[in-house]
């Protein structure tokens, strides 16, 4: 590779390639008058049109011309730098150019695509696009990929469902796995419900086989009762800190109970949703897993009667919590969701003490191990309903939730089903703005639900009036086109889905961008839909949005499939499209430290003159290459490589060179 | 690259050669940014240009517009290119 100074004094030679795309651009723009005006350009030794620039006849000239000509730049004028950047990069290298020293210019999508009905036009704007590559290719510089090293292990967030599958499989790879849950169980909100729509499996038969799987698996450690307190660091390298409440009760805790009969302190079980207490040392569930008791620190009275009745001597009090740092290549976060909780005043009259339910409270009912023992009772009288509606959409597709949570339909459908099964009598219907049902087989689940008896009805539900020890459900019907009021014995709320509490605080600590709903973002809903823009972070599950189980599985295994990916080499490229700073220009004033979204320039104390002063430096392997330190300094100190403020007043000069006044320059985000 | 990365010098820039208007678009605040607050440090940038510097030069910041528009929103991009320009094309009615 030749020096910086070789590249400056070098003679330029640029190529530039005009591509057809069939008629995609060619029926718009005239590719041939285009490519013309290139050769016309300064330091452009060839220009071409190809049919096809990206297939190999393309390939293979833009390779030859560099041969031929000596090109030491080439611009490529076709479509989406998303789409065929790589590939072009990849011709650059393999014909012996740094592949930083391309530009590529879109006329199809920005051109030829939105002017179809202006020819002329079209082709003098493709020009002008070509002449701004033009002039940002001249003093592009060549640039290195970064090489990191990689770890070979890694930290999954959250072991619900998805969380559990990611561990086994990327464990099953060789690779360790460090498994944190926040919960003393693992599961996560699954193991709450009592079956799994559509083939109506109890969730044991489903999760409790996977969750052995992690526990029983010699590359995963799972951590219980532990919370994530710091993330520092970057793709092959984060340091992940970790705080373990501690349960107080060992491994040889045979779960026989006589502890929690002496124990005195009581509160609201958790995860019987409000129904019924629990002590302080308790069982978090009766197929919790781990299958061991756990005492709950802000309840306990320390009054060591527990300790005294455990005959394994499984109880020590004294524990503390733990602190440790573990290292990861890469980050899975499946930190799941949380059932929306309707507010006080609420217009479905819910407020946890009548006959109002919300879906999960349902689940809890039907359950065997339920409060109930699967008899959906109302809390008023303890009396079984004769007449059940479910209202949907509580939460979801409203002004301040616009998301559908996907899953309560098929939930709602599976819970009506269950009542119509084990009480054929019961009258069940279901208010709905649509049923939506994204899978096959969902159609026949639904269809079974009519067939059973219940009544769907299109309509949505203004107000739920309690009355008499009934509730008087108020809606529009949309089919009959008129308000429908109808008395029933017990409402089940099929609320929505939304991202869990802890999502803000992840989400700050590793950088990763959530949309405006608070779900995490991906970092493309098409191309990338289980990276985040965090390099080395995926997602798996409801933290990206609500999904059901199976969708959660299917995403869990694509991201251990993403992290293998790194974790199988020991060392990884990143592109070199980020910020650099000449500390000799730099003159301390921190403002690009300030200002860094990623937390990824830092501050460097060197000594000039004798003195001690302040200067910025990037940490290459966490910038992301978003520009703002360049924006910002005024020093001119920050280069943002590939986008430095040279290359981009090259682009705003040839843009504007004709009728400047007659032009709209458009600055956009690449995203 | 994102909306963070334009300096207050490179709009000055397009005006100064003499563009008939400057758009920058970047992704919804506060959460769709890629980069997390970029989209919001360059709309403060453009607020400071709006309400002072653009002012200070003479020129109208009007001729100036900040949108927010997703890579799934092409309608709404479409329809912002078509307002410019018709802004654009009275302007030269007026000015002939």
């Amino acid at each position: 590779m030749s020096s910086d100074s070789d590249h400056e004094n070098e003679e330029l030679r640029i190529g530039v390639y005009v591509c057809h795309c069939g008629l995609n651009i060619a029926q718009t723009v005239d590719c041939r008058s285009a490519a013309e005006y290139a050769e016309t350009l300064p330091d452009v030794v060839v220009a071409r049109e190809n049919m096809y620039s990206c297939a190999d006849p393309g390939q293979i000239q833009i390779k030859d011309d560099v041969a031929e000509f000596g090109l030491n730049r080439v611009v490529v004028a076709a479509c989406s730098v998303k789409m065929h950047g790589p590939t072009f990069m990849n011709v650059c290298t393999e014909a012996g150019l740094n592949p930083y020293l391309f530009q590529m210019v879109n006329i199809r999508e920005h051109c030829s695509w939105v002017h179809m009905q202006d020819k002329e036009g079209a082709t003098a704007k493709a020009k002008d696009q070509i002449k701004m590559a033009v002039a940002a290719v001249r003093t592009a510089k060549p640039l290195e990929d970064r090489i990191v090293p990689m770890a070979d292990s890694v930290v999954v967030i959250g072991g619900g469902v998805s969380g559990l599958q990611s561990a086994v499989d990327i464990a099953d790879a060789g690779y360790r796995v460090h498994l944190v849950e926040k919960a003393p169980y693992l599961g996560g909100r699954s193991v709450q419900l009592n079956r799994i729509f559509d083939r109506m499996e109890r969730i044991s038969c489903v999760v409790t086989p996977l969750i052995m799987r992690a526990l029983n698996h010699p590359n995963i450690n799972v951590y219980t009762s532990t919370d994530v307190e710091e993330i520092t660091g970057y793709i092959g390298n984060f340091k992940v800190k970790i705080r373990s409440l501690g349960r107080f009760v060992s491994d040889e805790c045979d779960a026989c109970g006589k502890c929690e009969g002496v124990c005195k302190s009581e509160a609201q079980d958790e995860f019987q949703v409000g129904f019924g207490k629990r002590r302080a040392i308790h069982l978090p569930h009766k197929e919790s897993l781990p299958y061991r008791y756990v005492i709950d620190p802000l309840l306990c009275e320390d009054c060591g009667a527990c300790a005294d009745a455990c005959p394994k001597g499984a109880i020590d009090l004294s524990a503390t919590e733990t602190e440790e740092t573990i290292t990861a290549g890469a980050i899975v976060l499946s930190i799941g969701g949380q059932p929306y909780q309707p507010e006080e005043g609420n217009r479905w009259a819910y407020d946890g003490s009548n006959d109002v339910f919300t879906a999960l409270e349902m689940e809890r009912l039907l359950h065997s191990e339920g409060p109930t023992a699967g008899r959906p009772l109302r809390r008023t009288d303890g009396n079984l309903p004769s007449r059940v509606a479910f209202i949907q959409c509580v939460g979801s597709r409203d002004e301040e939730h616009p998301w559908c949570s996907r899953i309560c339909c098929m939930n709602t459908i599976k819970e009506a089903l269950t009542i119509k099964a084990r009480y054929p009598h019961v009258r069940v219907s279901v208010y709905h703005d649509d049923i939506r049902l994204y899978k096959k087989e969902h159609e026949d689940f639904y269809r079974l639900a009519r067939d059973s008896g219940v009544a769907f009805l299109r309509a949505k539900v203004s107000e739920v009036r309690p009355k008499d020890g009934t509730l008087e459900v108020v809606a529009s019907d949309e089919i009959l086109d008129t308000e429908t009021r109808q008395d029933v014995d017990m409402v089940v709320l099929a609320t929505g889905t939304m991202r869990s509490e802890d999502a803000q605080k992840l989400g700050d600590m590793l950088k990763v961008p959530t949309s405006g709903d608070g779900f995490f973002l991906e970092a493309h809903p098409k191309l990338r839909p289980l990276e985040t823009a965090i390099d080395g972070v995926f997602l798996a599950g409801t933290c990206q949005y609500p999904k059901d189980i199976g969708d959660c599985l299917l995403q869990a295994g694509g991201a251990a499939a993403k992290c293998l990916g790194l974790l199988s080499n020991e060392l990884i490229q990143l592109d070199a499209i980020i910020s650099h700073i000449d500390q000799d220009k730099c003159n301390g004033c921190l403002v690009c430290v300030k200002k860094c979204p990623f937390a990824a320039v830092v501050t460097d104390e060197v000594e000039i003159d004798g003195k001690k002063k302040k200067r910025a430096r990037v940490i290459e392997a966490s910038c992301k290459g978003c520009g703002v330190c360049a924006a910002r300094c005024k020093q001119g100190a920050v280069e943002a490589q590939g986008f430095t403020d040279e290359q981009i007043d090259d682009q705003i000069d040839a843009a504007l060179e004709e009728d400047p006044g007659g032009k709209i320059l458009a600055f956009v985000c690449h995203w | 690259m994102c909306t963070g990365r334009i300096s207050q010098e490179m709009i000055l820039r397009a005006f100064d050669k003499g563009a008939g208007l400057v758009l920058v678009g970047g992704c919804h605040p506060p959460g769709d940014c890629h980069y997390i607050n970029g989209n919001i440090q360059c709309e403060e940038m453009i607020r400071k240009l709006k309400e002072k510097v653009l002012p200070e030069k003479g020129i109208d910041p009007d001729t100036l517009r900040l949108e927010w528009v997703s890579s799934a929103e092409g309608s709404i991009f479409q329809k912002i290119m078509k307002e410019m320009d018709e802004k654009l094309a009275s302007a030269k009615v007026v000015e002939k």
